[in-house]
Protein backbone atom coordinates (compact mmCIF):
# COMPACT_ATOMS: atom_id res chain seq x y z
CA UNK A 1 0.00 0.00 0.00
CA UNK A 2 1.24 3.43 -0.70
CA UNK A 3 1.84 6.06 1.93
CA UNK A 4 -0.13 8.88 -0.13
CA UNK A 5 -2.61 9.54 -2.60
CA UNK A 6 -0.92 9.66 -5.93
CA UNK A 7 -1.54 13.34 -5.88
CA UNK A 8 -0.76 13.68 -2.84
CA UNK A 9 2.53 11.77 -3.44
CA UNK A 10 3.29 13.94 -6.64
CA UNK A 11 3.31 17.20 -5.20
CA UNK A 12 5.49 16.01 -2.10
CA UNK A 13 7.82 15.04 -5.28
CA UNK A 14 7.18 18.02 -6.61
CA UNK A 15 7.96 20.27 -3.88
CA UNK A 16 11.37 18.24 -2.83
CA UNK A 17 12.66 19.32 -5.73
CA UNK A 18 12.58 23.05 -4.91
CA UNK A 19 15.90 24.16 -3.06
CA UNK A 20 16.37 23.82 0.72
CA UNK A 21 12.90 21.30 0.65
CA UNK A 22 13.72 18.27 2.12
CA UNK A 23 11.35 15.08 2.81
CA UNK A 24 9.49 16.67 5.97
CA UNK A 25 9.16 19.77 4.64
CA UNK A 26 7.42 19.11 1.55
CA UNK A 27 4.92 16.64 3.58
CA UNK A 28 4.44 19.58 5.74
CA UNK A 29 3.87 22.28 2.53
CA UNK A 30 1.48 19.32 0.30
CA UNK A 31 -0.43 18.81 3.68
CA UNK A 32 -0.67 22.68 4.63
CA UNK A 33 -1.77 22.92 0.89
CA UNK A 34 -4.39 20.33 0.87
CA UNK A 35 -6.14 22.18 4.38
CA UNK A 36 -5.88 25.86 3.08
CA UNK A 37 -9.21 27.10 0.68
CA UNK A 38 -9.12 25.87 -2.52
CA UNK A 39 -8.55 30.12 -3.59
CA UNK A 40 -5.66 30.60 -1.58
CA UNK A 41 -3.97 27.78 -3.69
CA UNK A 42 -5.56 28.62 -6.70
CA UNK A 43 -3.62 32.36 -5.69
CA UNK A 44 -0.77 30.41 -5.04
CA UNK A 45 -0.72 29.02 -8.85
CA UNK A 46 -1.33 31.59 -10.32
CA UNK A 47 0.98 33.74 -8.72
CA UNK A 48 3.92 31.29 -9.44
CA UNK A 49 2.76 30.99 -13.35
CA UNK A 50 2.62 34.82 -13.37
CA UNK A 51 5.90 34.81 -12.49
CA UNK A 52 7.47 31.78 -14.43
CA UNK A 53 5.58 33.98 -17.34
CA UNK A 54 6.03 37.47 -16.97
CA UNK A 55 9.35 37.29 -15.68
CA UNK A 56 12.57 37.99 -17.54
CA UNK A 57 16.05 38.85 -18.03
CA UNK A 58 16.78 42.65 -18.51
CA UNK A 59 18.84 43.10 -21.45
CA UNK A 60 20.66 44.99 -20.33
CA UNK A 61 22.00 44.23 -16.92
CA UNK A 62 20.81 40.51 -17.03
CA UNK A 63 18.48 41.36 -13.47
CA UNK A 64 14.62 39.45 -13.11
CA UNK A 65 12.38 42.14 -14.38
CA UNK A 66 8.87 42.29 -15.46
CA UNK A 67 9.57 45.22 -17.94
CA UNK A 68 13.15 44.91 -20.61
CA UNK A 69 14.91 47.18 -19.72
CA UNK A 70 14.45 46.96 -15.82
CA UNK A 71 13.90 50.09 -13.49
CA UNK A 72 17.20 49.97 -12.23
CA UNK A 73 18.70 50.56 -16.22
CA UNK A 74 15.85 53.11 -16.76
CA UNK A 75 15.72 55.62 -13.71
CA UNK A 76 17.29 58.69 -14.61
CA UNK A 77 18.33 59.30 -11.42
CA UNK A 78 20.72 56.14 -11.19
CA UNK A 79 24.00 57.35 -11.90
CA UNK A 80 25.28 55.34 -15.71
CA UNK A 81 28.95 55.95 -14.50
CA UNK A 82 29.16 53.35 -12.07
CA UNK A 83 28.10 49.58 -12.02
CA UNK A 84 28.00 46.95 -8.99
CA UNK A 85 29.03 43.43 -10.38
CA UNK A 86 26.90 40.84 -8.72
CA UNK A 87 26.55 36.97 -8.67
CA UNK A 88 22.87 36.56 -8.48
CA UNK A 89 19.61 38.58 -8.65
CA UNK A 90 19.20 38.58 -5.12
CA UNK A 91 22.56 40.00 -4.16
CA UNK A 92 20.94 43.26 -6.10
CA UNK A 93 18.70 43.53 -2.98
CA UNK A 94 21.17 42.91 -0.45
CA UNK A 95 23.23 46.38 -2.16
CA UNK A 96 20.12 48.15 -2.70
CA UNK A 97 19.44 47.44 1.24
CA UNK A 98 22.17 49.79 1.72
CA UNK A 99 20.62 52.68 0.79
CA UNK A 100 23.79 53.81 -0.25
CA UNK A 101 24.17 52.80 -3.56
CA UNK A 102 23.15 54.75 -6.55
CA UNK A 103 24.68 53.01 -9.81
CA UNK A 104 23.50 50.66 -12.13
CA UNK A 105 24.17 46.75 -11.49
CA UNK A 106 25.23 44.19 -14.14
CA UNK A 107 23.92 40.08 -12.73
CA UNK A 108 27.09 37.46 -13.56
CA UNK A 109 24.57 34.58 -12.88
CA UNK A 110 27.36 32.84 -11.32
CA UNK A 111 30.64 32.83 -10.24
CA UNK A 112 33.85 30.71 -11.79
CA UNK A 113 34.11 27.39 -10.55
CA UNK A 114 35.94 24.68 -12.70
CA UNK A 115 34.65 22.13 -10.74
CA UNK A 116 31.10 22.45 -11.22
CA UNK A 117 32.08 23.10 -15.21
CA UNK A 118 31.46 27.23 -14.72
CA UNK A 119 34.26 28.80 -16.84
CA UNK A 120 34.14 32.33 -18.07
CA UNK A 121 31.59 31.21 -20.99
CA UNK A 122 29.23 30.17 -18.79
CA UNK A 123 28.93 33.87 -17.60
CA UNK A 124 26.77 36.76 -18.66
CA UNK A 125 29.61 39.01 -19.53
CA UNK A 126 29.21 38.90 -23.04
CA UNK A 127 26.66 42.69 -22.20
CA UNK A 128 28.66 43.52 -19.60
CA UNK A 129 31.73 44.26 -22.17
CA UNK A 130 29.30 45.97 -24.66
CA UNK A 131 27.97 48.66 -22.12
CA UNK A 132 31.86 49.41 -21.24
CA UNK A 133 32.91 50.05 -24.83
CA UNK A 134 30.26 52.85 -25.01
CA UNK A 135 32.51 54.81 -22.70
CA UNK A 136 29.76 56.00 -20.85
CA UNK A 137 30.96 53.96 -17.77
CA UNK A 138 33.55 55.04 -15.62
CA UNK A 139 33.51 53.00 -12.77
CA UNK A 140 32.99 48.93 -12.10
CA UNK A 141 32.26 47.43 -8.62
CA UNK A 142 33.28 44.08 -8.48
CA UNK A 143 30.58 42.02 -5.24
CA UNK A 144 30.87 38.95 -5.52
CA UNK A 145 31.33 36.96 -2.31
CA UNK A 146 34.47 36.55 -0.44
CA UNK A 147 34.95 33.21 -1.54
CA UNK A 148 37.72 31.32 -3.44
CA UNK A 149 34.98 31.26 -6.53
CA UNK A 150 34.04 34.72 -5.85
CA UNK A 151 37.60 36.39 -5.42
CA UNK A 152 38.75 34.29 -8.45
CA UNK A 153 35.88 35.77 -10.88
CA UNK A 154 36.76 39.06 -9.80
CA UNK A 155 40.48 38.62 -10.31
CA UNK A 156 39.45 37.27 -13.78
CA UNK A 157 36.81 40.71 -14.16
CA UNK A 158 39.47 42.92 -13.52
CA UNK A 159 41.92 41.26 -15.84
CA UNK A 160 39.19 41.57 -18.79
CA UNK A 161 38.26 45.25 -18.08
CA UNK A 162 41.14 47.03 -16.95
CA UNK A 163 42.73 47.21 -20.76
CA UNK A 164 39.27 48.76 -21.34
CA UNK A 165 40.58 51.84 -19.33
CA UNK A 166 37.63 51.53 -16.48
CA UNK A 167 38.43 51.30 -13.06
CA UNK A 168 37.55 48.20 -11.00
CA UNK A 169 36.87 48.28 -7.57
CA UNK A 170 36.35 45.65 -5.16
CA UNK A 171 33.93 45.19 -1.93
CA UNK A 172 36.04 45.38 1.45
CA UNK A 173 36.52 41.69 2.63
CA UNK A 174 37.17 41.09 6.59
CA UNK A 175 35.87 41.10 10.06
CA UNK A 176 31.86 41.26 9.99
CA UNK A 177 30.23 44.01 12.17
CA UNK A 178 29.29 42.94 15.77
CA UNK A 179 31.73 40.40 15.67
CA UNK A 180 34.79 40.03 18.19
CA UNK A 181 38.17 39.70 16.00
CA UNK A 182 39.44 37.12 18.77
CA UNK A 183 37.33 34.62 16.42
CA UNK A 184 38.74 35.97 13.30
CA UNK A 185 40.99 33.52 10.68
CA UNK A 186 44.13 34.42 9.50
CA UNK A 187 42.39 34.72 5.81
CA UNK A 188 39.59 37.15 7.11
CA UNK A 189 42.26 39.47 9.14
CA UNK A 190 44.72 39.53 6.40
CA UNK A 191 41.85 40.72 4.23
CA UNK A 192 41.01 43.35 6.51
CA UNK A 193 44.32 44.85 7.13
CA UNK A 194 44.89 45.07 3.45
CA UNK A 195 41.39 46.69 3.07
CA UNK A 196 41.76 49.36 5.77
CA UNK A 197 41.44 52.62 5.43
CA UNK A 198 42.42 56.19 6.35
CA UNK A 199 40.36 57.93 9.24
CA UNK B 1 60.59 13.09 6.94
CA UNK B 2 57.30 11.65 7.55
CA UNK B 3 55.83 14.30 10.43
CA UNK B 4 53.33 11.24 11.63
CA UNK B 5 50.33 13.21 13.01
CA UNK B 6 48.10 11.38 15.52
CA UNK B 7 44.41 11.64 15.46
CA UNK B 8 43.22 12.31 18.80
CA UNK B 9 39.46 11.78 20.21
CA UNK B 10 38.09 13.62 22.56
CA UNK B 11 34.89 12.36 24.48
CA UNK B 12 32.21 15.00 24.66
CA UNK B 13 29.57 12.37 26.02
CA UNK B 14 29.05 9.10 26.22
CA UNK B 15 28.30 8.19 22.30
CA UNK B 16 29.93 11.08 20.21
CA UNK B 17 33.60 10.95 20.66
CA UNK B 18 35.42 14.21 19.29
CA UNK B 19 37.80 13.16 16.79
CA UNK B 20 41.11 16.15 15.97
CA UNK B 21 42.39 15.23 12.15
CA UNK B 22 44.26 17.96 9.72
CA UNK B 23 42.38 18.20 6.25
CA UNK B 24 42.12 19.89 2.92
CA UNK B 25 39.09 21.22 2.42
CA UNK B 26 38.41 19.26 -1.50
CA UNK B 27 35.36 21.25 -2.11
CA UNK B 28 32.13 22.86 -0.32
CA UNK B 29 28.03 22.33 -1.37
CA UNK B 30 25.71 24.39 -0.16
CA UNK B 31 23.15 22.70 1.95
CA UNK B 32 19.92 24.36 3.00
CA UNK B 33 20.23 28.04 3.75
CA UNK B 34 23.24 28.55 5.44
CA UNK B 35 25.04 25.35 6.63
CA UNK B 36 27.69 24.08 4.30
CA UNK B 37 28.48 20.02 3.04
CA UNK B 38 32.92 20.14 2.77
CA UNK B 39 34.02 17.27 1.30
CA UNK B 40 37.61 16.55 2.62
CA UNK B 41 40.73 14.60 2.47
CA UNK B 42 41.61 13.87 5.63
CA UNK B 43 45.10 12.78 7.40
CA UNK B 44 43.83 10.50 9.46
CA UNK B 45 41.08 9.31 8.13
CA UNK B 46 40.66 10.05 4.79
CA UNK B 47 38.01 11.15 2.54
CA UNK B 48 35.49 12.41 4.54
CA UNK B 49 31.95 14.70 3.76
CA UNK B 50 30.93 16.55 6.59
CA UNK B 51 28.40 19.25 7.39
CA UNK B 52 29.59 22.40 8.77
CA UNK B 53 26.50 24.39 10.53
CA UNK B 54 25.73 28.04 9.90
CA UNK B 55 29.15 28.16 7.88
CA UNK B 56 26.95 30.09 4.99
CA UNK B 57 26.54 32.90 7.52
CA UNK B 58 28.76 36.33 7.71
CA UNK B 59 29.26 35.53 11.38
CA UNK B 60 30.47 32.18 11.14
CA UNK B 61 32.88 30.48 13.35
CA UNK B 62 34.40 28.92 10.36
CA UNK B 63 34.88 32.11 8.76
CA UNK B 64 37.33 31.53 5.91
CA UNK B 65 38.98 28.20 6.89
CA UNK B 66 36.44 26.30 5.01
CA UNK B 67 36.97 27.71 1.75
CA UNK B 68 38.65 25.02 -0.78
CA UNK B 69 42.19 23.68 -0.81
CA UNK B 70 42.55 24.90 2.48
CA UNK B 71 44.58 23.19 5.47
CA UNK B 72 42.67 22.67 8.12
CA UNK B 73 42.86 21.59 11.51
CA UNK B 74 39.46 19.58 12.36
CA UNK B 75 37.33 18.77 15.22
CA UNK B 76 34.55 16.20 13.96
CA UNK B 77 32.00 14.06 15.05
CA UNK B 78 29.76 11.53 13.97
CA UNK B 79 26.59 10.29 14.84
CA UNK B 80 25.71 6.43 14.50
CA UNK B 81 24.14 5.53 11.22
CA UNK B 82 24.95 8.35 9.95
CA UNK B 83 27.10 9.03 6.21
CA UNK B 84 28.01 12.46 7.38
CA UNK B 85 29.97 13.59 9.92
CA UNK B 86 29.34 17.01 12.29
CA UNK B 87 32.27 19.56 12.55
CA UNK B 88 32.43 21.29 15.58
CA UNK B 89 34.92 22.95 14.76
CA UNK B 90 37.51 23.71 12.74
CA UNK B 91 41.77 25.78 12.68
CA UNK B 92 42.98 27.30 9.69
CA UNK B 93 46.56 26.11 9.18
CA UNK B 94 47.77 27.33 5.93
CA UNK B 95 45.31 29.17 3.43
CA UNK B 96 45.58 29.11 -0.33
CA UNK B 97 42.94 31.76 -0.61
CA UNK B 98 44.90 33.92 -2.67
CA UNK B 99 46.19 31.46 -4.96
CA UNK B 100 42.77 32.05 -7.30
CA UNK B 101 44.26 35.47 -8.57
CA UNK B 102 45.30 33.53 -11.57
CA UNK B 103 42.68 32.08 -13.11
CA UNK B 104 44.83 29.39 -14.82
CA UNK B 105 46.50 28.39 -11.28
CA UNK B 106 42.58 28.60 -10.10
CA UNK B 107 41.53 25.69 -12.67
CA UNK B 108 45.12 23.31 -12.02
CA UNK B 109 43.90 23.73 -8.12
CA UNK B 110 40.61 22.75 -8.35
CA UNK B 111 42.37 19.92 -10.78
CA UNK B 112 43.77 18.92 -8.12
CA UNK B 113 41.05 18.55 -6.00
CA UNK B 114 38.58 17.03 -8.87
CA UNK B 115 41.72 14.31 -8.83
CA UNK B 116 42.09 13.36 -5.27
CA UNK B 117 38.13 13.10 -4.87
CA UNK B 118 37.54 11.02 -7.69
CA UNK B 119 40.62 8.73 -6.78
CA UNK B 120 40.89 8.21 -3.22
CA UNK B 121 38.88 6.29 -1.75
CA UNK B 122 36.54 7.14 1.33
CA UNK B 123 37.38 6.55 5.02
CA UNK B 124 41.02 4.89 4.16
CA UNK B 125 43.60 7.15 5.27
CA UNK B 126 46.03 7.73 3.09
CA UNK B 127 49.62 9.70 4.23
CA UNK B 128 51.37 10.04 1.11
CA UNK B 129 48.90 10.66 -0.90
CA UNK B 130 47.98 14.09 1.54
CA UNK B 131 51.09 15.09 1.61
CA UNK B 132 51.80 14.81 -2.47
CA UNK B 133 48.48 17.45 -2.27
CA UNK B 134 49.84 19.14 0.21
CA UNK B 135 53.50 19.77 -1.24
CA UNK B 136 51.69 20.33 -4.94
CA UNK B 137 49.09 23.27 -3.82
CA UNK B 138 52.32 24.92 -2.05
CA UNK B 139 54.00 24.27 -5.18
CA UNK B 140 51.24 26.05 -7.36
CA UNK B 141 51.06 28.70 -4.78
CA UNK B 142 54.97 29.67 -4.28
CA UNK B 143 55.88 29.34 -8.27
CA UNK B 144 52.62 30.22 -10.11
CA UNK B 145 53.84 27.41 -12.72
CA UNK B 146 51.01 24.94 -13.92
CA UNK B 147 52.94 22.06 -15.97
CA UNK B 148 55.58 20.81 -13.93
CA UNK B 149 52.98 20.45 -10.47
CA UNK B 150 50.22 18.72 -12.15
CA UNK B 151 52.77 16.48 -14.11
CA UNK B 152 54.14 15.72 -10.99
CA UNK B 153 50.76 15.11 -9.04
CA UNK B 154 49.50 13.11 -12.00
CA UNK B 155 52.35 10.60 -12.15
CA UNK B 156 52.48 10.45 -8.28
CA UNK B 157 49.11 9.52 -7.70
CA UNK B 158 48.94 7.05 -10.47
CA UNK B 159 52.11 5.53 -8.98
CA UNK B 160 50.29 5.75 -5.32
CA UNK B 161 47.33 4.16 -6.49
CA UNK B 162 49.00 1.74 -8.59
CA UNK B 163 48.25 2.62 -11.41
CA UNK B 164 51.33 3.91 -13.27
CA UNK B 165 51.41 2.31 -16.61
CA UNK B 166 54.73 0.91 -17.78
CA UNK B 167 56.53 3.98 -19.13
CA UNK B 168 59.37 2.02 -21.08
CA UNK B 169 57.67 -0.76 -23.16
CA UNK B 170 54.52 -1.42 -25.21
CA UNK B 171 51.92 -2.47 -22.91
CA UNK B 172 50.60 -5.01 -25.51
CA UNK B 173 54.05 -6.83 -26.95
CA UNK B 174 56.13 -5.40 -23.97
CA UNK B 175 58.75 -3.86 -26.81
CA UNK B 176 60.93 -1.29 -25.39
CA UNK B 177 58.86 2.08 -26.96
CA UNK B 178 62.72 3.95 -27.42
CA UNK B 179 63.20 7.53 -29.57
CA UNK B 180 59.67 7.58 -31.13
CA UNK B 181 57.68 6.83 -27.20
CA UNK B 182 53.89 5.22 -27.19
CA UNK B 183 50.75 6.28 -28.53
CA UNK B 184 47.37 6.17 -26.56
CA UNK B 185 44.23 7.15 -26.81
CA UNK B 186 40.57 7.65 -24.88
CA UNK B 187 40.51 4.36 -22.33
CA UNK B 188 43.79 3.53 -22.47
CA UNK B 189 45.58 1.71 -19.81
CA UNK B 190 48.76 2.32 -21.24
CA UNK B 191 51.24 3.41 -23.77
CA UNK B 192 51.28 1.29 -27.76
CA UNK B 193 54.01 1.23 -30.17
CA UNK B 194 53.63 1.67 -33.68
CA UNK B 195 53.07 -2.09 -34.07
CA UNK B 196 50.72 -2.90 -31.83
CA UNK B 197 48.79 1.24 -32.55
CA UNK B 198 44.71 0.60 -32.21
CA UNK B 199 43.19 3.31 -34.71
CA UNK B 200 41.83 5.58 -31.66
CA UNK B 201 45.27 5.65 -30.03
CA UNK B 202 45.93 8.91 -31.93
CA UNK B 203 48.18 10.75 -29.52
CA UNK B 204 51.52 10.32 -29.26
CA UNK B 205 54.11 10.86 -25.90
CA UNK B 206 57.85 11.15 -27.21
CA UNK B 207 60.67 9.10 -25.89
CA UNK B 208 61.82 12.64 -24.27
CA UNK B 209 59.06 13.35 -22.49
CA UNK B 210 59.14 9.83 -20.82
CA UNK B 211 62.62 9.80 -20.09
CA UNK B 212 61.91 13.61 -18.56
CA UNK B 213 58.97 12.22 -16.60
CA UNK B 214 61.39 9.05 -15.00
CA UNK B 215 64.06 11.35 -13.94
CA UNK B 216 62.06 14.41 -13.20
CA UNK B 217 59.13 12.65 -10.85
CA UNK B 218 62.00 11.01 -8.82
CA UNK B 219 63.63 14.16 -7.19
CA UNK B 220 61.46 16.77 -4.87
CA UNK B 221 59.26 18.38 -6.49
CA UNK B 222 60.68 21.95 -5.07
CA UNK B 223 64.18 21.43 -6.93
CA UNK B 224 62.61 20.37 -9.87
CA UNK B 225 61.08 23.81 -9.77
CA UNK B 226 63.97 25.46 -8.95
CA UNK B 227 65.85 24.73 -12.61
CA UNK B 228 64.81 27.74 -14.50
CA UNK B 229 61.59 26.69 -16.99
CA UNK B 230 59.75 23.54 -17.83
CA UNK B 231 61.62 21.18 -19.98
CA UNK B 232 59.62 20.12 -23.38
CA UNK B 233 57.03 17.07 -23.07
CA UNK B 234 55.51 18.47 -19.91
CA UNK B 235 52.28 18.99 -21.70
CA UNK B 236 51.94 15.70 -24.01
CA UNK B 237 53.00 13.47 -20.73
CA UNK B 238 50.27 15.12 -18.95
CA UNK B 239 48.15 14.42 -21.39
CA UNK B 240 48.90 11.10 -21.07
CA UNK B 241 48.74 10.71 -17.52
CA UNK B 242 45.09 12.66 -17.81
CA UNK B 243 43.88 9.58 -19.98
CA UNK B 244 44.93 7.50 -17.84
CA UNK B 245 42.95 9.73 -14.97
CA UNK B 246 39.87 9.36 -16.56
CA UNK B 247 40.26 5.67 -17.57
CA UNK B 248 40.63 4.78 -13.76
CA UNK B 249 37.83 7.22 -12.43
CA UNK B 250 35.62 5.92 -15.48
CA UNK B 251 34.73 9.53 -16.02
CA UNK B 252 35.67 12.48 -17.71
CA UNK B 253 37.53 15.05 -15.54
CA UNK B 254 35.42 18.55 -15.70
CA UNK B 255 38.67 20.40 -14.68
CA UNK B 256 40.16 18.84 -17.48
CA UNK B 257 38.68 19.66 -20.47
CA UNK B 258 38.50 23.55 -18.74
CA UNK B 259 42.03 23.35 -18.99
CA UNK B 260 42.09 21.80 -22.25
CA UNK B 261 40.08 25.18 -23.52
CA UNK B 262 42.29 27.55 -21.59
CA UNK B 263 45.98 26.41 -23.47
Amino acid sequence: MKDYAEPLARLIDELKRLPGIGQKSAQRIAFHLERAPREDVERLAAAILDAKDKIRLCSVCNNLTELDPCEYCTDPRRDGEVICVVETPYNVIGVEKTREFRGQYHVLHGVLSPLQGIGPDQLKLKNLLERLRSGKVKEIIVATSPTVEGEATAVYLSKLIKPLGVKVSRIAMGVPVGSELEFADEVTMLKAIEGRREM
Amino acid sequence: MLTLCICRRVDIGHRMPLLETEAIVLRTYRLGEADKIASLFARQLGRLRAVARGALRPKSRYGGTLEPLSYVRLWIFERENRDLLHLNSAELLESFFDMQKDYHVQLAAQYLAEVAERMLPEREANERAFRLLLTVLRALKRSGEVNRPLLYFDYWMLRLGGFLPDLESCSACGRALGEEGGYYGPGSEGLLCRECRLPGAKQQVSGTALAMVRTACHVPLDRWLAQEKAPPGCREARGFFEEIIETQVERKLITREMMGEEV
